[in-house]
Formats: structure tokens, sequence, C-alpha cells
């Protein structure tokens, strides 16, 4: 009966989601046969397709999908293959009633099945705000969740203020202040060269330090400003929801305003709520060590709290 | 906004037995050519897909049905990056080719190409007489100096994540050992990595005879020099050429993609280019 081991177990289809104009675009891992016990919808991270940054998405979807768990990995509005515009490329770009939709498009077809929403980034952003309005979402996994925004590579959210800095960057710029007087590049010609050729940028740099003296002299205050992806993870948190945090030990800045933003969130231990830090990893796990054991530690907490481990496997 | 004539997403198989994912793009007039896309390496492709999703669908409305696909070992596609080489590649490309002529019903296709993608394009137009016209967008005309690049990308890379500084030779050296490199979070192969620092497309091509475009970024004085040296080849051969090098910024880097950017000139003339082929 050679036939019967080599029959494929898990379907992969492209899928198109979305009520009415059906504008959404995904990739569905799905079992051949059989009733799976939870669906893991992957948001996309940023502008980044279904695929994820250096395949991540489609590696993690090829190791988690199983008869007991579904994945869906899905192409939000502006991203991918779906037909859905959205002009915006800032960290809260994502729209909530999308990731909405995806979770009705797998509760349809499994209404017995748990659903857990997966996002690296600003994928994990909306993953958030999409679950503080949906209170069946049964889990979340954040990969490399950017709690502040503000200064990072990719466009700000204007959901931010502008000049909104966590205390990991205010004695980040603290301390270039303070080489700045020590060193006496005050004084020196060349440095101002280097940094600003042509001027450009003297008057941001001017007002940017400004800020982090007013910070330091008034005291820093990352906890008066509010948005909706911050009330909603303190929110997910405080009603003790299932969440695994997973950032690169590389990836300093987010991992670090995390940890003193949430620091009741533990990293070791069996509760519902943890992170952990991948090592040598960076904000999209750009290794190949990395990624296997970002992937890895997140099937296990799945395996952990939805008992997802396919014994024929 | 959904296009007006449809489009579908399908797995398809290569001719060596694994899945390739595909997107066709319908047109509504019987068209008389389509046009299959040739995607770059990488994260690359990654950054220009949306893009190239914009093009597709343009070229829809502008009466030209077109293929997008994914090569062995990238994108949706079956396999590991460790599987495919450039033979590989330009394998299924043939197959995507084969695959746009059956649905289209279409005889010749047009190949438009981005940067290796560019590369595998010429080299399939060689030996596939499907190929009615090449379209290679920033090419990558030397492989070698290609290969270069990646690979100091990758040093860059391991020192970021706090890896100590590896010399080159120390890096191929291992890869002599192992067979396999990363780049970019994937494992490529020693094969691929021969193929690919073989490639020298100005003095490989010598078979195909249909109309070639080569277009560029307009301050790349290095990428240009390249992509002259290609058209003198073509030329050489007795192709019609033509060249623009007009881009202020490229669409195929992680700048361009949270700048949403889409060369809106390019895929015009482009658009334009291929309804006369």
């Amino acid at each position: 009966m050679l036939a019967t081991k080599n029959l494929p177990t898990i379907e992969v289809r492209p899928v198109r989601i979305g009520a009415r104009e059906r504008n959404l675009f995904g990739i569905l891992h799905q079992p051949v046969s059989g009733v799976p016990d939870l669906c893991v919808i992957m948001l996309n991270a940023g502008m980044q397709n279904r695929v994820g940054p250096q395949r991540l998405y489609w590696k993690f979807a090829q190791r988690a999908a199983n008869s007991r768990c579904v994945v869906l990995r899905v192409d939000l509005a502006g991203v991918g293959d779906s037909y859905a515009e959205n002009p915006a490329t800032h960290f809260d770009s994502h729209n909530k009633a999308e990731v909405a939709a995806a979770v009705d498009f797998v509760r349809k077809k499994w209404p017995a099945s748990r659903v857990v929403l997966l996002g690296l980034c600003a994928g994990s952003r909306v993953a958030f705000k999409a679950a503080a309005k949906d209170p069946n979402i049964d889990g979340l996994v954040a990969w490399s969740t950017t709690i502040i925004t503000a200064a990072q590579n990719s466009p700000q959210s204007p959901y931010e203020p502008e000049d909104r800095m966590s205390e990991f960057v205010v004695a980040q710029h603290a301390r270039g202040i303070v080489r700045f007087f020590t060193r006496l590049r005050l004084l020196n010609p060349f440095w101002w060269r280097k940094k600003f050729p042509n001027f450009e940028g003297i008057g941001d740099e001017f007002r940017l330090r400004m800020t982090v003296l007013k910070r330091l002299i008034s005291g820093i205050d990352t906890s008066s400003t509010r948005n909706e992806f911050l009330d909603a993870v303190a929110k997910y948190l405080n009603d003790r929801r299932k969440v695994l945090f997973v950032y690169g030990d590389r990836d300093v800045r987010p991992l670090q305003e995390f940890m003193n933003r949430f620091p009741q969130v533990p990293e070791s231990g069996c509760g519902p709520q943890r992170f952990y830090k991948v090592e040598n990893g960076t904000h999209t796990f750009s290794s190949i060590d990395s990624q296997t054991d970002a992937i890895h530690k997140t099937l296990a907490w799945l395996e952990e709290h939805y008992q997802i481990a396919d014994e024929v496997r | 906004m959904k296009p007006e004539f449809g489009e579908e997403a399908l797995f398809f198989r290569r001719s060596s037995g694994a899945n390739l994912f595909g997107m066709l793009h319908f047109s509504k007039d019987q068209p008389t050519t389509g046009v299959v896309v040739c995607n770059p390496l990488g994260e690359e492709k990654q950054f220009c897909y949306r893009p190239f999703a914009a093009f597709s669908r343009r070229l829809a409305t502008a009466g030209i049905p077109s293929l997008r696909f994914d090569c062995l070992g990238s994108g949706d596609s079956d396999g590991d990056a460790s599987e495919a080489t450039i033979a590989t590649q330009v394998s299924d490309l043939r197959d995507a080719i084969s695959l746009a002529a059956s649905r289209f019903s279409i005889e010749k296709v047009v190949l438009v190409g981005l940067r290796l993608g560019a590369a595998v394009a010429a080299l399939t137009a060689e030996e596939d007489k499907r190929v009615g016209g090449l379209a290679l967008l920033s090419p990558i005309v030397d492989g070698a100096k290609y290969w270069s690049e990646l690979l100091r990308k990758q040093q860059f890379a391991a020192i970021s994540m706090g890896a100590r500084a590896r010399k080159k030779a120390e890096i191929l050296e291992e890869m002599e050992k192992t067979g396999l490199i990363e780049i970019e979070a994937q494992m490529l192969s020693a094969d691929m990595v021969s193929q690919l620092s073989g490639i020298d497309l100005a003095a490989t091509v010598s078979r195909f005879r249909g109309p070639v475009l080569v277009t560029g970024l307009a301050d790349n004085a290095a990428g240009k020099a390249e992509s002259q040296r290609l058209l003198t080849g073509y030329r050489a051969i007795g192709c019609h050429s033509e060249s623009w090098f007009e881009e202020t910024q490229d669409y195929w880097s992680a700048r361009s993609l949270y700048d949403a950017y889409v060369p809106e000139r390019t895929f015009e003339r482009l658009i334009a280019w291929i309804q006369q082929c």
C-alpha cells in the first residue's frame, strides 16, 4: 500500500477573502480531511507579502500545518495580491476590520476551531487591535512587536505624537549629547561637515536634542500618551489572555521598549503570557538559525497551549 | 479595486514534479501576445512584489494578459532555495511560458525580467523560440559582480547579528566543504553560486532575434555601462533594441517598499513598448 503513504495530508491553496468584494488574498494550508483544532492566521509584516521576510511565514506554515492546525497567510489591503488598496505604509496602516474578515473566513469553515493571530512587527500591532475587538480570538503570537514607532526606519504611526520617545531612546540620545560636549564636537568642523553635509538636518537635530533635554529635565514619561495599540495590549494582558512575544536579542530598541513598557510579561514559566528572546535574532530574524529558533519556540508554545502536535508526523 | 478582467491564482506543476505558484492576469480581448514576469532573487523579489502586481493589472487593462510566478524554492512555490539553480530557474520559466501560452491561447510571449530575473529571461530566450520580446529591467549582466555584492551584504548582515567578521575566502572555503552558503536566510547551493557567477550576458547572447528593451536607473553609471555592453551584444546579432535610463529610484529595495514606490513612468512606457512587439 505504498500509494497510501505518499498521499498528501495537507492541501495548500489560494483563497480570496472578504464578505462582498473578496478583496483580500491568502494562501491556506489545510488538512485534506478532518477538522483542525486550531487556525493560525498570519498577518503581514508591514508591507511585505504573505510569504514574509526571508520566506519566514512560508517556513512557519510548512512546519505548523498538520491535521490539527490550519494556517492562513493573508495579504491585507495594499499588500501582495490583495485587490484592496491602501496608500498608507506606516506601522498602523493595517486595518483591523480586514483581520476580522480573515477570522470570519476561517470560522465559517471550521466553527469549532480556536483562532490564533500571528504577526511580525506591524502585523502584531494590528493583531492586538483586532483581538481587543474580538474576545473569541483565543491567542496571539507577537513577533518583533514595535511598541513605539517614532524614529524607526519605517514611517511613524500617525497615532503617536511626533516627538514620542521611549526611555531607551531618550537614554541613547542623552549619551549622544554628553559625547557632543565631552569630545568637543561642538568645536570640530570636520564632525559638523560629516554629520551635516550641505547643512541639511541641523534644525531637526537641534529640535531633537531640545526634546531630549526637556524629557530629562521634566522626567521621562512614556505612559501618559495613549493610543489604540497600547490600550489594546494593556487590556489584552490585563484580561490574562494567551500571548507569546518573540524578539530577537539583536532587535535591541523594540525589545527594550517592550520590557520597559510591559514588565509584567515573564520570560519563563508556564502561564498564558510569556516572551522569548531569540539568540542573534534581528527584527525580521534574518538568519536561518534565528528563524528556526523563532519558529520552533512558537510551535512549542502552540503545542503547549493548544495540543496541536501531530503524532502522525 | 477588483481587476476588470479577472485573475486566477494557482499552483502548476514543474516538468520535474514540484508545484510552482502563479498568478494569471486575464485581459478582455483575444490577445496576440502575453507577458511572463521574471522576478529578481531573494528579498528584491519581496520588495517589488506589489509594484509588479500593479503592473500586471495595468497590462490587463491595456489588453495584454500576463503571468507572474515564483520559481522553485522561492515565494509560495515548493522547495527550498538550496534546490534552485540558474538552470532550474530557466526550466521553471519555460514551464511558465507553457502555462501562459495554454491559458491565454497565444503562441508568443514577452518576458519582462528585473535584475537576476532579467538575466534568466535573457538566457531562456536563447533556447526558447516562444519568446517574442525581452524587456530587461536593470539587468544583472555580470554575474560574478552580482555574486560579490551578495556576499558582501551577507558579510555585513552577519556582523550585525553579532558574528565575527569573516573573510570572503573563509566563507567560500566553507561553501566548498558543505556545498551550501547562507544568503538572506536562504541556503544557496554551490551549483547556484557557480552558475550565477558564470553569467556574462553580453558574451552569451547569440541566438535570440526578437526586440529587446533595456531600462535602468539614471544615476547608476556602472549599471548603465553593463547594460550598454549587453545592448551592443544584442545589436551585433541583429536584434532591434531600445534603452532608457530614467528611473531616479529603485523599486526592489526596503526603502521603496516603505515609500510604496511604483515606477509609473517606466511601466507606462513598458506597456507601450510591449504593445508594439
